[in-house]
C-alpha cells in the first residue's frame, strides 16, 4: 500500500512538472505574433538553430565587444517570421552605426538576404538612389532604402525601412527588434500606442510604427489591401527637426 | 538508286489515303460544313515567320495578289548535283538537286530573258531528300558531301536549272525537318509552342493559275515588306490547310533543314478573295482571343524577350522608383485564381506590386509553360473594380529599365514650352518678381521665432535647417515659383514625405513634410507654373506630436548632390535662409505680416 501511495505522489509530482512545462512552453507559442512554427527544439531548422546560437543572449553581448557599448536588450527571435525582421533589421543596425553606406554596399546585403534589391535615380544630380526589396522574407516585405549622395561624391544612407506583418504582439516585438539594434546614444523618445520615436545623438532617428488606413492610401511605393492594417513599420532616418523641436508639443 | 523512289511511292498511295480519309469523313460526319464550304471547317491561322521570334501571329496585315515572287528551287531532273559555280580560282559547290534560292540579281523573269546563261543565287535551303542505301541491311543515310553547297553559299547557277516555286512545278511541296528546333530562345515560349505548328509540316507556295503569286503585307512587319505566303498542310493526307504563313526573303531561317517534294496537293487552289475572307476571320477570333479568353497570353509570352535585356542585378536604372507595365500590347490583369480576365492594362501605367508576406511566388501554367504572377495594385485607376489583380512579372518592370517607354517621342520644344510656362519668367530668388507664398492662408504661427525658425538650435549643437509654416492638415501646398520637378515624392521624416522643385533662375526648394497622396500628371521632369499645386500638408501620426506643417528649406542651386550634408544644418551647403524670403512673398500676398 505503501508503495502503491509512494508511486502515486512521484506520479503527481512528475505531472505538475510537465503541466507548468506545458503551459509555459503555450504561454510562448501564445507569445509569438503569427501562426508560425515556434523555435523550438523540435522543428528547428539547421538554420534556426544557427540563428538562435548566434541571437543568444551571450553570443549578443559578445557581439557588441566590438561596438565597445552593450546593446540594450539583445532580441531572440520566437518564429521563422521574426528571424526574417532580425536578419533584416541587422542591416539597419550596422547602418546606424556606419550610415556613410553606399548604395554598391546596401544592395550587396540585400542581395546577400535574398532580397533581389531593385535600384533607381532620377536624372537630377539632388536625387537619392532609392533601393527596393523585389523579393520578400517571410513575414517581412517593402525594404526600402534611400541613399543620398554629397556634391563631394559620398553616400549616406537618409532612410532605410521594411514592414512587418501583423499581429497581436507585432508592435511591441519590433519596437524590442528595433531597440535592440540601437548602439547609439538615445537623446529622447516619443511614443504612443501606435508610433515610438528614438532620438539618436548620431543625428539618426529609428521609430516602429503600426501603419492606419492614411499611411497606406498615400503611400506612394508599397502596395496595401484592406487586410494589411496593422502592418508594422521599422525605419532608420536622417532626423530633420533640432531634437526639441517636436518634444516640446508632448 | 533512285533517290525520288520513295517518292513515287507516296505519290502512288497519297491519293488513296487521301480518299480513304475522306470516305471516312463522309461516312461518320455527312453534314459537316466541310462540304458546304470548303475553307469552314478549320479556320485556319495566319502566321509571319520572323528569324529571331519564330512563328509570330499575324495582325493587322493585308492579303495581296502580285507578281512577287522571291523563291526559286533548283529543278529535279535525272541524277546527280548541279555545279554551283563559285568564280575564277575557287572551287565549284556542288548542290543537291531541289535546294531553295534566292536570287542575287534581278528579277527571274528579265533573267530568263536574258542573255547570261548563269544567274547568280543564295542558297537558303539545301534540299535533304539525297540519300545513300546500306547494301547490307537497306537503311537510308542523309549523304552529304564535303564541297556540298550549304544555306547562305553563293555562286552561279544554270538558268535552265533554275525555276519559280509558283505551283506549277513538280518541287512544289517543302517539308520542314520534324527536328529542327528553329533556333527560339528559351525565353520566347509561346513562340516555341506556336512553331509545334510548323515542325515537321508541309509548306506548298500559294500561286494562281495565272502565274501570279499571293502575299501577305503587313505595316509591323519589317516595315510592310511583302511576305510570301505559304500554305501549311499538317500531313500528306490532310485535305485542306491548317494555317497560312508569311515568309519574307530576309528572314529565311524556317527552311534550314527542308526536304523537296513533288506537289501531294494538286487539287488545293485558294483565290485572293477567298484568302482575305479566312484572314478576316482569323483577325477576328485573334481579336477575341488577344481581349476575352486566356489565350490572351500568346502575345505576351512572345514578347518575353524584352525583360531578358533588362539591367544586371546590381545597377541602378536611370528613373524614377516607379514600376510600370512594359508591354507593346494589351496586358491581361487577372483574377485571385487567374481564370478571369478583368480588365486589360497598357505600356506605361503605373503599378505598386505587392510583395507576399509569406515570402511565396505564385504561378500560372498556361499550355504547359509556367508565368509567375504578381499582385499589383493600379494607383492611378480611379474605379475601384480595376484597382486590383495579376499580372504576369514579365509585364511590370522599372519605368527606367522599359525600352519601350524610352522609345516614346519626346515632347518637342515647343510643346514643353506650351505646356506650362509661366508669363514672365524669374532670374532667381532675388528677382523683385519672386515668389509665391508656398500656402493658401497665412501660418497659424510665426514660422520666424520659436522652434519653426530657420537656425533653431539644438543640445549638440545642430540647427534646423528651415522654416516650419504651421498649417492645416491636407491643405495644398503651393509651387513658390515657375519650375520643373527635381525630385518627386520620397519618405521625409516620422512617416512624411518631401518633393524638390528646382526653380526658375535656379534656386531649389525642398517642400518637407507632405502627405504621400500624389497630384495627378505630376511627375520628375514635369513643369510647374507659380502657384501650381504641388502635394498635401502632413501631420506626423503621432499623439500630441506635432503641428501640421510645411517644412520649407531653401537653396540657391550652386552646388549639385543630394540636399544632406555636413555642417551645423547638415545640409547641402548652398542652403539659404528663406525667413526673409518668405516674409517678403507673406507680404506680397497677405498684407503686412505678423
Amino acid at each position: 500500500m505503501k508503495t502503491l501511495l509512494s508511486f502515486a505522489i512521484v506520479f503527481g509530482i512528475l505531472l505538475t512538472i510537465y503541466s507548468v512545462q506545458k503551459k509555459s512552453s503555450s504561454d510562448n507559442l501564445k507569445n509569438t505574433q503569427l501562426d508560425e512554427p515556434s523555435l523550438t527544439q523540435q522543428n528547428l531548422s539547421k538554420e534556426a538553430l544557427d540563428l538562435k546560437q548566434k541571437t543568444s543572449p551571450e553570443a549578443s553581448v559578445s557581439a557588441l565587444k566590438t561596438s565597445g557599448q552593450a546593446k540594450k536588450s539583445p532580441f531572440l527571435p520566437k518564429n521563422k517570421y521574426e528571424a526574417s525582421a532580425y536578419k533584416i533589421a541587422q542591416v539597419l543596425g550596422t547602418t546606424l552605426g556606419n550610415p556613410q553606406k553606399s548604395s554598391s554596399q546596401l544592395m550587396e546585403e540585400m542581395e546577400n538576404l535574398g532580397l533581389e534589391p531593385l535600384a533607381s535615380r532620377e536624372k537630377s544630380l539632388s536625387a537619392p538612389t532609392i533601393i527596393r526589396s523585389s523579393n520578400s522574407l517571410a513575414g517581412t516585405r517593402y525594404f526600402h532604402g534611400q541613399i543620398f549622395k554629397s556634391d563631394e561624391g559620398t553616400e549616406h544612407v537618409q532612410y532605410l525601412a521594411f514592414e512587418f506583418a501583423p499581429g497581436p504582439n507585432a508592435f511591441e516585438r519590433m519596437k524590442e527588434l528595433a531597440l535592440s539594434q540601437i548602439d547609439e546614444k538615445i537623446i529622447s523618445e516619443i511614443h504612443d500606442e501606435k508610433m515610438h520615436v528614438w532620438k539618436l545623438a548620431n543625428g539618426y532617428n529609428v521609430w516602429v510604427k503600426i501603419l492606419q488606413k492614411t499611411d497606406m492610401d498615400n503611400d506612394p511605393f508599397n502596395a496595401y489591401s484592406e487586410k494589411d492594417l496593422g502592418t508594422v513599420r521599422v525605419v532608420i532616418e536622417q532626423d530633420v527637426h533640432p531634437q526639441d523641436q517636436h518634444d516640446a508639443h508632448l | 538508286m533512285d533517290k525520288f523512289a520513295h517518292q513515287k511511292r507516296a505519290s502512288v498511295l497519297k491519293p488513296l489515303a487521301k480518299l480513304f480519309v475522306t470516305a471516312l469523313l463522309m461516312l461518320s460526319i455527312p453534314s459537316h460544313p466541310i462540304f458546304a464550304n470548303s475553307f469552314d471547317i478549320e479556320n485556319p491561322d495566319f502566321f509571319i515567320w520572323d528569324n529571331t521570334y519564330g512563328v509570330n501571329f499575324a495582325q493587322h496585315c493585308q492579303v495581296i495578289e502580285g507578281d512577287a515572287q522571291f523563291f526559286q528551287a533548283s529543278i529535279v531532273k535525272g541524277y546527280g548535283d548541279h555545279i554551283l559555280k563559285r568564280g575564277e580560282g575557287n572551287s565549284n559547290y556542288t548542290l543537291n538537286q531541289g535546294s531553295l534560292l534566292k536570287m542575287l540579281s534581278e528579277p527571274l523573269n528579265s533573267m530568263l530573258n536574258a542573255a547570261k546563261r548563269d544567274l547568280k543565287v543564295e542558297v537558303i535551303g539545301v534540299n535533304q531528300n539525297r540519300w545513300t542505301v546500306s547494301p547490307i541491311n537497306g537503311a537510308k543515310t542523309f549523304h552529304t558531301s564535303e564541297t556540298g553547297a550549304k544555306r547562305f553559299d553563293q555562286g552561279l547557277l544554270s538558268r535552265s536549272l533554275i525555276r519559280p516555286l509558283n505551283g506549277a512545278s513538280a518541287v512544289e511541296i517543302i517539308e520542314l525537318s520534324s527536328a529542327a528546333t528553329f533556333v527560339t530562345p528559351e525565353t520566347f515560349k509561346r513562340a516555341q509552342e506556336l512553331n509545334k505548328r510548323v515542325r515537321g509540316k508541309l509548306l506548298k507556295p500559294l500561286a494562281l493559275p495565272n502565274g501570279k503569286t499571293l502575299s501577305l503585307q503587313c505595316p509591323q512587319f519589317r516595315a510592310g515588306e511583302t511576305l510570301n505566303l505559304f500554305a501549311i498542310f499538317n500531313s500528306y493526307v490532310t485535305m485542306y490547310p491548317s494555317a497560312y504563313i508569311g515568309i519574307s526573303q530576309q528572314e529565311t531561317a524556317i527552311f534550314k533543314s527542308i526536304t523537296i517534294h513533288e506537289n501531294m496537293f494538286p487539287d488545293f487552289t485558294i483565290s485572293q478573295n477567298e484568302l482575305s475572307i479566312q484572314f478576316e476571320q482569323h483577325n477576328r477570333e485573334q481579336n477575341k482571343k488577344y481581349l476575352f479568353s486566356s489565350i490572351a497570353q500568346d502575345i505576351e509570352d512572345i514578347l518575353d524577350h524584352n525583360f531578358q535585356a533588362t539591367r544586371a542585378s546590381s545597377q541602378v536604372a536611370e528613373g524614377p522608383m516607379q514600376t510600370v507595365i512594359c508591354s507593346q500590347s494589351p496586358v491581361n490583369v487577372r483574377s485571385d485564381d487567374f481564370k478571369k480576365i478583368l480588365f486589360t492594362t497598357t505600356l506605361g501605367e503605373k503599378v505598386k506590386v505587392f510583395q507576399n508576406l509569406d515570402g511565396s511566388q505564385k504561378f500560372m501554367k498556361r499550355n504547359k509553360i509556367s508565368y509567375e504572377m504578381l499582385k499589383v495594385e493600379f494607383p492611378d485607376q480611379e474605379s475601384k473594380s480595376k484597382k486590383l489583380g495579376f499580372v504576369a512579372k514579365n509585364f511590370v518592370s522599372l519605368e527606367g529599365d522599359c525600352e519601350f517607354i524610352k522609345k516614346l517621342p519626346e515632347p518637342t520644344q515647343n510643346q514643353r514650352e506650351n505646356s506650362s510656362q509661366s508669363a514672365a519668367p524669374i532670374t532667381g530668388v532675388n528677382d523683385e518678381k519672386c515668389c509665391n507664398f508656398p500656402t493658401a492662408i497665412r501660418p497659424t504661427q510665426s514660422y520666424r521665432s520659436g522652434i519653426r525658425a530657420f537656425g533653431a538650435g539644438r543640445d549638440n549643437g545642430r540647427s534646423h535647417a528651415a522654416n516650419d509654416l504651421y498649417r492645416t492638415k491636407d491643405e495644398s501646398v503651393y509651387a513658390v515659383a515657375g519650375g520643373k520637378i527635381d525630385v518627386g515624392l520620397y519618405y521625409f521624416y516620422l512617416g512624411t514625405y518631401a518633393i524638390e522643385v528646382k526653380h526658375e533662375g535656379g534656386f531649389v526648394v525642398r517642400y518637407g513634410e507632405v502627405t504621400g497622396k500624389k497630384i495627378p500628371g505630376l511627375k520628375v521632369g514635369s513643369k510647374v507654373k507659380t502657384g501650381d499645386r504641388l502635394g498635401y500638408i502632413a501631420k506626423i501620426n503621432l499623439k500630441k506630436c506635432c503641428e501640421p506643417m510645411l517644412h520649407f528649406e531653401l537653396y540657391s542651386g550652386a552646388k549639385k548632390g543630394t540636399l544632406s550634408g555636413g555642417g551645423k544644418y547638415q545640409r547641402r551647403s548652398d542652403l539659404l535662409n528663406p525667413t526673409s524670403y518668405l516674409q517678403k512673398w507673406e507680404n506680397l500676398k497677405f498684407g503686412t505680416s505678423y
